[in-house]
């Protein structure tokens, strides 16, 4: 037809997965960190005292909190050494700004690797543009990529 | 060659480039330090080069 080079749009393609929508092909049944994260994370505004949060955050079991926006786009992170500091601050004041984030189509198994080698406790998992879908915890990413190497061995050796 | 820390400045293990931070962990000691964009690849969250193929 004449077309001299031709651009499939791949920021299209990551965006899908990172969005978490179906797909199709070999990694299809594979684990990823959208599906382990945890949805009901305790979240914060920019501007609840800090000391509030911590009662509300340690009140639950977790020992982390994130900072997110009216629209569930993740601001900051509190994890352990940020809700100790303060009472009355602003949790704005004592916060982690700009946390890294990942997308839900990351493989559970370099999650699990990357947050073993790096001494990470919890990641938060946000779609691409910012909004959160859970915390992923270092404990649950490891069992679960474990349980899947686990299961992908079995299968194998099963396999005629 | 790439390292974790050359005299002060902290580099990416994986290319080298000049880094104030991990881009996974956000510390500036972790031994493992990677860059951002070395980290969005190796997660599969970007793709080092497109995809381009005749028409």
């Amino acid at each position: 037809m004449g077309f001299t080079e031709v651009y499939d749009y791949v920021d299209g393609k990551v965006d899908w997965l990172a969005a978490g929508l179906p797909t199709e092909g070999t990694m299809v049944g594979r684990p990823r960190a959208g599906d382990v994260a945890r949805r009901e994370v305790p979240t914060c505004r920019l501007d609840e005292p800090i000391g509030e949060v911590r009662e509300r955050v340690r009140a639950t079991g977790w020992d982390a909190c994130v900072v997110v926006n009216e629209e569930r786009v993740v601001l900051g992170l509190l994890r352990e050494a940020e809700l100790e500091k303060g009472r009355d601050e602003p949790v704005e004041q004592v916060m982690r700004p700009g946390p890294s984030t990942f997308r839900p189509h990351v493989s559970i198994e370099e999650m699990a690797q990357f947050m073993m080698d790096h001494d990470l406790p919890t990641s938060p998992v946000t779609t691409s543009d910012g909004r959160l879908v859970g915390l992923l915890r270092r404990e649950d990413a490891i069992s679960v990529a474990h349980g899947h190497h686990q299961h992908a061995g079995t299968a194998e050796e099963e396999a005629p | 060659m790439p390292g974790e820390q050359q005299g002060m400045v902290l580099t990416c293990t994986l290319c080298g480039s000049v880094v104030e931070l991990c881009a996974f962990c956000e510390r500036d000691g972790c031994g493992q330090t990677i860059c951002y964009r070395c980290l969005r690849i190796q997660l599969g969250q970007s793709i080092a080069h497109l995809h381009v193929h005749g028409g």
